[in-house]
């Protein structure tokens, strides 16, 4: 057994113990991000872990069975984020450079994995279901898939719209490989940041300012629409109840086999949710959940 | 003001007209005066059987001018560059590409010619619950040519319909419980039906507060999809807001930050 393992099943039942929300609450701060992540994990079985550039949360040298998927070589990504002030010394030795396929042609495997690790990558899908179904497909029976998910009330995304169902059905039915020009056009329209940070804290009371001007839009908009371009945006825009619905009805409308297994709320500016083919699910009432997500986006 | 005096602010009732899907409760009315054509998706003496047991009064229903079948406006009436002003009270909400509405009014519309919309506020009816609508969306159905609700439409119309105190729309203020309408499967069965059959369900692609539509026009217009700009605009009253466009309009001169700070604040109840 693990001891991230341990600790999380160790604190999550003495969690359910307490009465208190905000007991609760305390004991879910202690955990770290990586608790969280990869609590349900067990780092000798192999699994994949999707774009980790130079911020991985499973790297080999901790012992993790782990290949890697990102969309370039580790040369590649060491040139890329060297500029960034990285730390290019983290990035992992590149399994499988993604250039568009499926992850079970990218692999050659099917029914494989036993988990998948994917930290801020499935707001940037053009095709979400698409996403979470080749995730499914690469993985056995019993593997999970850990994501992390950037929080739309503590990031650039602040003013969009959540993301709806609609959309997301709709990207799956036109087989979307590229940001359509509606996102990105809305993406660059929307894009804040809050006292210059592109992601912020609960309780950041700094000024607001938008990023980019109907001009950068047009441009931009214009060249996915003349030039088939791919312009790396988010296409969704979640709060933790919205994505946490929006997985069950996916679930429940049978585009996905996946339901989650385990979910931690927001801390700093993102959420933490796994999901698996024998997940319990989102057990909350649709009503109760559609009125926490009102909640969670009046403030 | 009336409902009345907000739509007709821009209307000139002796230059011609349309009135687009009045069925029985036209506001721009050809025994009142109006100089008006009519465009229904049935014809008056069809509008008269649907609407008849309905508890609404058949006597309002005008003879439909153009009876509309898909197409655009100016096939349907032969006309561009001549109307003065068109009224469509509850409709653009429905419209499966938005932006091709606007633009097929822009076309049978003459320069200075007007489109006066009340519309839904979402706070205040059934798709209370739904996002509202962003850019995205829209401008990807008019890339799209939609011509029929999407698949994930009806399923998110489905999934999230609600009534409050049994009600599809109600006013400010309005504390009365709220329910659910549809179940999951309901939203399954319907949107099955327009993957398989396509077919055309009639409900509501879009959903607005008063101030995430104006910002829309004015997005729209910037981004070069539309002419039209915005030329008065009335605050939700009841379930609904009342805004006027024309080609020669001044447009929502809020400035965007300003505009979608305002948005949070209406979503904020």
């Amino acid at each position: 057994m693990l001891f991230t393992n341990y600790l999380l099943r160790r604190r999550v039942q003495s969690s359910k113990k307490l009465k208190g929300k905000e007991l609760l609450r305390n004991d879910l701060v202690q955990m770290t991000k990586e608790e969280k992540v990869l609590g349900m994990i067990d780092k000798r079985k192999i699994g994949l872990e999707i774009g980790p550039g130079h911020a991985p949360l499973a790297p080999k040298k901790d012992g993790f069975n782990v290949q890697i998927i990102d969309y370039m070589n580790k040369e590649q990504l060491i040139k890329a984020y060297t500029s960034h002030k990285g730390n290019i010394e983290n990035i992992e030795e590149v399994d499988f450079v993604w250039n568009g396929q499926s992850y079970a042609k990218l692999t050659g495997k099917t029914n494989y994995y036993n988990w998948i690790i994917a930290s801020h990558l499935i707001e940037h899908t053009p095709d979400l279901i698409s996403f979470l179904k080749e995730c499914e497909e690469v993985l056995n029976e019993d593997g999970i898939l850990s994501l992390v998910v950037p929080d739309i009330r503590y990031h650039f995304d602040y003013f969009r719209p959540i993301t709806g169902i609609s959309k997301v059905i709709d990207a799956y039915m036109n087989k979307n490989t590229l940001q359509t020009p509606g996102t990105v056009a809305e993406f660059l329209l929307y894009l804040s940041k809050r006292g210059n940070q592109v992601a912020w804290q609960e309780g950041c009371k700094e000024e607001f300012s938008l990023v980019h001007d109907h001009t950068d839009a047009y441009n931009t908009m214009q060249r996915v629409i003349n030039y088939g371009v791919y312009s790396d945006s988010h296409a969704w825009s979640f709060t933790p109840t919205s994505f946490r619905l929006l997985i069950q009805d996916l679930n429940n409308l049978k585009f996905i086999s996946f339901r989650e297994i385990a979910f931690f709320p927001t801390s700093g500016s993102e959420f933490y949710i796994t999901l698996g083919k024998k997940g319990a699910g989102f057990s909350q009432n649709r009503l109760d959940a559609l009125k926490t997500i009102k909640e969670e986006i009046s403030f | 003001m009336t409902r009345e005096e907000k739509i007709l602010s821009r209307v000139s009732k002796n230059e011609i007209g349309i009135e687009i899907g009045p069925s029985h409760a036209p506001i721009a009315a050809k025994r009142n005066g109006f100089k008006v054509h009519i465009i229904d998706h049935m014809s008056k003496e069809q509008l008269i059987k649907k609407y008849t047991g309905h508890n609404v009064n058949l006597d309002n229903i005008e003879d439909v001018d153009f009876v509309w079948s898909g197409q655009s406006y100016s096939a349907l009436t032969g006309k561009t560059n001549y109307y003065s002003w068109i009224i469509a009270s509850h409709l653009i909400e429905h419209t499966p590409d938005l932006i091709s509405f606007l633009k097929q009014c822009e076309e049978v519309l003459k320069e200075d010619g007007v489109i006066s919309l009340a519309i839904p506020d979402i706070r205040y009816h059934f798709d209370y619950f739904r996002p509202i609508t962003g850019l995205s969306k829209v401008i990807d159905a008019y890339f799209g040519k939609h011509t029929i609700h999407t698949a994930g439409t009806v399923a998110e119309y489905h999934l999230s319909c609600a009534l409050r105190g049994g009600q599809i729309a109600w006013e400010q203020g309005n504390t009365k419980e709220l329910t659910l309408l549809y179940s999951t499967e309901d939203a399954y069965n319907q949107m099955q039906n327009v993957i398989k059959n396509k077919e055309y369900l009639d409900l509501h692609s879009w959903s607005f507060t008063p101030t995430s539509f104006r910002l829309l026009i004015q997005d729209l217009n910037d981004l070069g999809f539309i002419s039209l700009k915005e030329i008065i605009f009335f605050p939700t009253a009841g379930c609904e807001f009342y805004i006027t466009l024309g080609k020669g309009g001044t447009g929502f001169l809020q400035n965007r930050l300003d505009a979608l700070k305002m948005i949070k604040a209406e979503l904020s109840l």
